[in-house]
């Protein structure tokens, strides 16, 4: 076998390495250098954001009377946003993660995640502009369709196990959000219908909205836009559990939903309350949907008829009118302070239960 | 006859004369957890082949990574004792981590090429050295393709991606990039262990070549691949170094029973496969 | 997956209520979708399809009128149209309630003049002469109106077109409205190039300085007490709203640094002092650095550890590792990190709104004129502009169809990044798993 030429111990090669040790080990410094100036920089900023918030944050006299009214505005928004977001985003997760074929979820989970890139603005412009004043004109029937609608789904499928053939069933197991599409659209048509029928007959005072941009559509806008969020961290904690402890439940007789609802959904709850969280700390600090949808009136009451006024809209409004130190502008910064302080707290809840989840996940 | 104090079992003067490439004294080595190496005593010497061999967990590869420092990049890994390389102590303040690495090449137990083209991977130490001249970076990648058997093969298919190179030749692959800064030891963790038969024997008759320049040290799980490429055998068990001798000794007339245990287990699993 | 794949035969299936509630959540969230979607594209397809011409005659305040007009919007009960722009564009909508129509009528011969300036006139006549550059004659024109052959864009017979001549209109107009001035008769140009030039500036800035943070946390810091407050830090910055964010850069960049750039350079005119376009990209350097960390550290875990491993033991040093071999296999990790940011980016308005994008910007940020990047000027943006032409200003001055035609525009842009974020994610995840093989 051929060998190189013998090797002394300085070859050629190791003059060279001796050469460029200096420029090497100095290069290395310069990279330690720059990476600790830029963890810096971080920190740095870390402490900041919250640092100027708090230096230029004043409580004039009669802060209450204007910075309450944003406050409950935020939650108002984001309660509702949060009343369709987790129905709509628990059910999608528990159906990913738990009973749709892989195909489907391979689908619907890079869906749902694009969705969440769709900009507010897009949003805020749909629910402004289209849904707001169709709303305006149909809430009785948008009512019946809320009250309607589970038991109508839940009929639907009962009489499908009762009646429908055995082999069929089996066909069709993990396909079932086919079999829900037509129960759902005759239940929106039959609200609508109904909706119509009782306004025509005169009992649209009922529910008549003080204005087109109020709560309702900022919950159903809003919701729309953490749905995805609530969707997509609490399908990563349902999908974590081990497949076999559901299995085990049905080998004992437990039905595909029983062993979910008893066995996984405990165990990832601490995943699905973080999504909460997180959602919910969206929801607040979402600004364009609520500023182009909610008419901005700054009012005390929770009522999702009304129009409302958040703190993050406000600060879009005024801030760039806002002279600085002007009692304006201090309480505008206490307004945004509340609004980071409330934000800072539910992710840092939010990553405490997920802590928990992934020490119980860790113990499986 | 026992162990004392670390030092393991072997004849008096058997390395006389010979120069060291490697040698550790009283080296302890603890993880987080656990205590990987305790004591252990260990002298290569140079243009040999030393075979480290001992069950799964008993310390070999813990052991090698001392000699290249590699340990270092593991977290909470504490080292305590002497290691000299090729005379340095290898732990000193002053050692420069970059020009023991260099002396000191390794070859891992699973081919680990970069995602690059065959000649780049071989060039990628040369690159280090500041080399630029295509020329001689050229002839450099060829001598180490060369010294490591593997030119035949690839020279048509410098430009493809390492990764399509079989596992032998991958492993050769490695072995040339490690040859061509000019290191003067070569460890080697058990890197036969994923090669096919044929690609193991032209492996064995690769690293019997490099004894001719090169000193290694070669952990295997493998006895009778110790046996057949070996100048000296070391036997270690759950962190001590117990025994060290001739190959030949060490396969026929072990001093200890522990080693007699072992090699001859050994010997009976692989035979009856 | 195992769940179902493994689903017992045969099982009796009773109680499962809330299977079909999460089958039915899922629906109800692909519908909404799937509703969304359609509703804008239609509405965004209203700006570009020409309206049909009708001849109206109503009563209203006790006199009969007469008009012939675009039929912009109807239904049972009102209609809504647009009427002859002679003065100013989006200046004659008038809405008009099915109760007084005396009569409506769609003639064949009804004719639309698109001016060059994105105004509109609507009468009856021969179209075809008319455009062999012939200047229609205007009955109903006001006094002093003037009408050369030069202002007229294009002559449409709006209620006789085929299939084929509509579709050749709609992608004409959209195009100009895409590669149009907002003074030539609507167009998102001016806002196009503020996107882009305002994400382009900002990629510049956050990935050296996100790619240096990912790379100190996860192979220099190690697991210290540093790294984690570090890393602690970074899920709380994610977690900030962006206003709170624009809010920032408002009181740091604008009036902290800008308005002392101002006083220090000694400019009567707040230059530096006022919204622009370094202060919005540095804001949204701010905001997307979380989003560029934790993707590339992503990317960074998935580097195998033999391979450094294999580049130390030749003799590399940390620096060198980092940049010969985990750089590059990481490649396109950091190629996810900066198209996730660019999407984020280019879809976030609120912080903008605070620090430097304006409805409408005289000038371009990037232009011939030397320094050809102005930094401190104000900018126009895409979802600015979709905020501004829904709902800012009065009436006539607001395009809803426009509104809808921007938000596509701006939608078809943020998705489009963010799908592609998404295949080279899943093409460096299937190569990991090739190089851990």
């Amino acid at each position: 076998m051929p060998v190189p030429a013998p090797a002394s111990s300085v070859t050629p090669l190791a003059a060279r390495f001796a050469q460029r040790a200096g420029a090497r080990a100095r290069r290395e410094r310069g990279l330690r250098a720059s990476l600790g100036i830029a963890a810096a920089l971080l920190a740095l900023l870390a402490l900041a954001m919250p640092a100027f918030l708090l230096a230029s944050a004043r409580l004039t006299p009669g802060w209450q009377d204007i910075v309450l009214p944003l406050l409950a505005g935020s939650f108002k928004a984001a309660v509702y946003a949060v009343l369709v977001a987790l129905p709509l985003g628990l059910g999608a997760a528990i159906w990913c993660a738990r009973f749709a074929p892989p195909a489907w979820r391979a689908v619907l989970k890079p869906l749902f995640e694009l969705f969440e890139a769709v900009p507010a603005v897009v949003l805020g412009l749909i629910a402004a502009l289209l849904l707001a004043p169709w709303l305006a004109r149909h809430v009785l029937g948008f009512a019946i369709f809320l009250v309607a609608l589970a038991p109508t789904l839940a009929i639907t499928g009962s009489i499908w196990q009762r009646v429908a053939p055995p082999r069929w069933q089996r066909r069709w197991v993990g396909r079932e959000v086919w079999l829900m599409l037509a129960p759902l659209l005759l239940t929106c048509a039959f609200a609508l219908w109904a909706g119509d029928w009782f306004a025509a007959a005169g009992l649209a005072a009922l529910l008549q909205p003080q204005t087109p941009w109020n709560g309702l559509v900022i919950g159903l806008m809003l919701g729309l836009a953490v749905m995805p969020t609530i969707f997509s961290l609490s399908e990563d904690a349902l999908f974590a559990v081990p497949a076999d402890l559901a299995l085990g439940a049905q080998a004992l007789g437990a039905t595909r939903w029983q062993a979910l609802w008893r066995l996984l959904l405990p165990v990832a709850a601490p995943g699905i309350v973080a999504a909460l969280l997180l959602g919910f700390s969206r929801a607040l600090g979402e600004t364009m949907i609520v500023l182009m949808a909610s008419g901005n009136t700054p009012l005390l009451d929770a009522s999702p008829l009304t129009g409302l006024r958040s703190i993050a809209a406000n600060l879009a409004l005024e801030a760039p009118e806002a002279a600085p130190d002007s009692a304006h502008y201090g309480l505008l910064l206490l307004s945004a302070l509340l609004l980071f302080g409330l934000c800072l707290l539910l992710n840092a809840m939010a990553e405490t239960v997920r802590g928990r989840l992934r020490r119980r996940l860790v113990g499986l | 006859m026992s162990v004392v104090d670390g030092v393991p079992a072997m004849p008096t003067g058997l390395l006389d004369g010979l120069d060291l490439a490697l040698e550790a004294r009283g080296l302890s080595l603890d993880y987080a957890q656990r205590r990987a190496l305790d004591a252990v005593h260990l002298q290569v010497p140079r243009q040999r082949v030393t075979a480290l061999i001992g069950s799964s967990g008993c310390g070999k590869s813990s052991l090698l990574r001392c000699f290249n420092r590699l340990n270092d990049e593991i977290a909470g890994c504490r080292v305590r004792g002497d290691v000299r390389v090729l005379g340095l102590d290898a732990y000193a303040d002053t050692t420069s981590l970059p020009e023991l690495r260099r002396r000191v090449g390794m070859v891992f137990q699973k081919p680990n090429p970069f995602p690059q083209s065959v000649a780049e991977n071989v060039a990628f130490g040369l690159r280090l050295a500041g080399i630029r001249s295509r020329l001689e970076l050229d002839d450099r990648v060829e001598a180490a393709l060369r010294a490591a058997a593997l030119w035949d093969e690839v020279r048509d298919r410098l430009g493809d991606s390492a990764l399509a190179l079989s596992a032998g030749q991958q492993q050769r692959l490695v072995i040339a990039r490690a040859l061509a800064v000019e290191p003067e030891v070569l460890l080697m963790d058990e890197p036969a262990s994923m090669l096919d038969p044929i690609s193991t024997l032209r492996f064995e008759e690769l690293v019997v070549a490099l004894r001719e320049r090169y000193s290694v040290l070669l952990v295997t799980h493998n006895m009778q691949q110790a046996a057949r490429v070996a100048d000296y055998t070391a036997f270690m068990q759950a962190g001590r170094l117990l025994e060290f001798d001739t190959t030949d000794r060490i396969f026929t007339n072990p001093r200890l029973r522990g080693t007699e245990d072992y090699i001859t287990g050994r010997m009976r699993e692989s035979g009856g496969q | 997956m195992a769940a179902f794949a493994s689903l017992p035969r045969g099982v009796p299936r009773r109680g499962d209520t809330g299977l079909w509630l999460a089958a039915g959540a899922v629906g109800l969230s692909l519908l909404a979708l799937i509703v969304l979607l359609a509703v804008l594209l239609q509405q965004a397809l209203r700006a570009f399809v020409p309206a049909p011409v009708a001849e109206l005659r109503w009563s209203g305040g006790g006199t009969e009128h007469t008009l012939i007009a675009a039929v912009v919007e109807q239904d049972a009960h009102v209609l809504i149209v647009r009427g002859s722009e002679w003065q100013r564009r989006g200046a004659e909508y008038r809405r008009i309630a099915r109760a007084d129509l005396l009569q409506l009528d769609w003639p064949a011969d009804a004719v639309t003049l698109n001016l060059r300036d994105g105004r509109e006139i609507h009468l009856r006549g021969d179209a075809a002469a008319w455009r062999a550059s012939q200047l229609p004659v205007l009955p109903q024109a006001p006094a002093g109106f003037v009408l050369a052959a030069a202002d007229i864009d294009d002559v449409v017979a709006a209620n006789r077109l085929t299939p084929t001549q509509t579709i050749r209109l709609v992608a004409q107009r959209g195009w100009r409205f895409v590669a149009g001035a907002p003074d030539t008769g609507g167009g998102v140009y001016p806002a196009l190039v503020g996107t882009v030039v305002l994400v382009l500036l900002m990629s510049v800035l956050v990935m050296p300085l996100g790619v240096l943070l990912a790379l100190w946390l996860h192979e220099y810091a190690g697991s210290g007490r540093g790294a984690r407050l570090l890393r602690a830090a970074m899920a709380n910055l994610a977690g900030v709203p962006a206003v709170i964010y624009g809010l920032f850069g408002l009181v740091l960049f604008v009036n902290g640094i800008g308005g002392g750039l101002d006083v220090l350079l000694q400019s009567d005119v707040p230059r530096w002092g006022g919204g622009g376009l370094l202060w919005s990209s540095l804001t949204l350097a701010l905001l997307t650095l979380p989003v560029v960390v934790i993707a590339t550290e992503e990317g960074l875990a998935r580097v195998p550890a033999s391979l450094r491993q294999a580049a130390l033991a030749l003799g590399a040093t940390r620096a060198e590792m980092l940049w010969r071999v985990v750089l590059p296999v990481a490649r396109p990790a950091l190629l996810t990190a900066l198209i996730l940011a660019v999407a984020r980016a280019a879809g976030e308005v609120a912080p903008l709104m605070l620090v430097g994008a304006v409805k409408y910007a005289p000038a371009l940020p990037l232009d011939g004129e030397f320094p050809y990047l102005h930094l401190s000027r104000q900018f126009m943006h895409l979802g600015q502009s979709v905020y501004d032409l829904a709902l800012s200003g009065s009436d006539t001055q607001r395009d809803p169809a426009q509104a809808h035609a921007a938000a596509l525009l701006l939608l078809v842009v943020v998705v489009g990044l963010n799908a592609a974020a998404i295949v080279v994610r899943n093409r460096l995840r299937e190569r990991a798993r090739e190089l851990a093989v």
